[in-house]
């Protein structure tokens, strides 16, 4: 997050303004802010781009902070299981459904 | 203002967000989200969406070293997550529906109501008298114990009314998902007060929680469009930075400073969300 917003200063300037030309293009067909991303699709078509946009380097880092809980959960269900506690694995497993319910939300 | 001045008063405002925060108890996303609106004019979307993505790094940040403490209970905190996360889908949910006007004025009332909760002051040391066992409890295992080294002894607890802390942890990830907020101050009340936890498993375990419970809501915050990287990458920084000092800076400080600290802030962010709720305008 911190490489894409200090990218973005850079990019920018002290005094300019700066988005990036094909962002507004493609978000203006969507009715929506250029320096918005509200997908992995969207990200991936940003960092294909060079040079790399650093809003989607900004985006990129807070997807993997969103995925940080997931990850967690999923180690707890991993140690439930090796533990042989069925039932705590099992609640463990409705948390990863339920997160993988909103991250599908990311994924579209 | 220029991108760079906004960027760099961003972030400072946010290490001021997140020590005001970890002083006060409140985490960085109660008193966040009202001053990006009022004082930034960001949109209270984009506030709320920067909101939990702060709330992740703190919980995340902080979360280890309550587990090596012994203090996060994860039996507890994972089955309380179910209904808390259920709340949280549909508070985020339902975001996309409530008027922002509406938004503010429930934001108002929850803080004023948080703060209220705080001052209450659970209590802070392990239960005299133990409340009979739950036999949910006993099912589920939710108990644990762990070496309080202010008493200089363990601790051993089990949780007690669960189908009231459910029910209450399910109202806590509604307001979550709703506001763009931990919720903190809610599921703490919730262990302490319902469930008759200790306080600092509470507050541990509650910290574990809220990181889940913002993650769930934040994804669908994200596929609407509603965190703004601009917003949302400096403030998760920021909050993080100004946790860590204020942790700090709370070891220096007496009590009374902090409940007058903490009066004046709360009370004045409620007032000022409610009041532009109803359409009055402060600034």
């Amino acid at each position: 997050m911190t490489l894409g917003i200090v990218g973005f200063a850079v990019r920018g300037g002290l005094k300019a303004e700066y988005v990036a030309e094909a962002r507004r293009v493609e978000s203006r067909r969507e009715g929506r802010a250029p320096d918005v991303y509200t997908s992995i699709a969207d990200v991936a078509r940003a960092w294909r781009r060079w040079p790399v946009e650093p809003l989607a380097v900004v985006s990129t880092g807070i997807m993997l902070l969103l995925t940080t809980p997931f990850a967690g959960v999923v180690a707890v269900f991993v140690v439930f299981l090796l533990r042989g506690d069925r039932r705590y694995a099992s609640i463990a497993a409705v948390l990863i459904v339920a997160l993988l319910v909103s991250l599908a939300f990311i994924n579209r | 203002m220029t991108p760079i001045l906004f960027l760099l008063t961003l972030f400072a405002t946010s290490v001021g967000t997140g020590a005001l925060g970890a002083m006060l108890g409140l985490g960085g996303g109660t008193l966040l989200v009202p001053i990006l609106t009022m004082f930034f004019g960001i949109d209270l979307h984009y506030a709320m969406g920067a909101s939990l993505v702060s709330v992740i790094a703190t919980s995340s940040g902080a979360a280890a070293g309550f587990l090596w403490l012994g203090l996060s209970n994860i039996r507890v905190g994972l089955f309380l997550a179910m209904p808390t996360i259920v709340g949280a889908l549909l508070g985020a949910t339902l975001v996309g529906i409530v008027p922002g006007r509406v938004l503010e004025l429930i934001f108002g009332v929850a803080i004023g109501w948080a703060g209220l909760l705080t001052l209450r002051q659970p209590r802070l040391a392990a239960a005299a008298a133990r409340p009979e066992a739950d036999p949910l409890a006993v099912r589920f295992a939710l108990r644990g114990s762990y070496f309080d080294h202010a008493l200089g002894h363990d601790v051993t607890y089990t949780a007690a009314w669960v189908k009231r802390g459910t029910g209450a942890m399910f109202g806590a990830g509604v307001l979550s998902g709703l506001l763009g907020i931990g919720a903190g101050a809610f599921t703490v009340l919730a262990m302490d007060s319902f469930m008759k936890l200790p306080m600092k498993v509470s507050t541990a375990t509650s910290n574990f929680m809220i990181g889940i419970t913002a993650a769930a809501s934040a994804g669908i915050f994200f596929g609407r469009g509603d965190v703004h990287p601009l917003i949302a990458g400096p403030v998760a920084v920021g909050v993080l930075v100004g946790a860590y000092l204020g942790t700090r800076i709370l070891a220096r400080m007496t009590n009374l400073m902090v409940r007058r600290l903490f009066l004046v802030v709360v009370f004045y962010l409620s007032l000022s969300m409610i009041l532009r709720g109803l359409g009055v305008r402060l600034f």
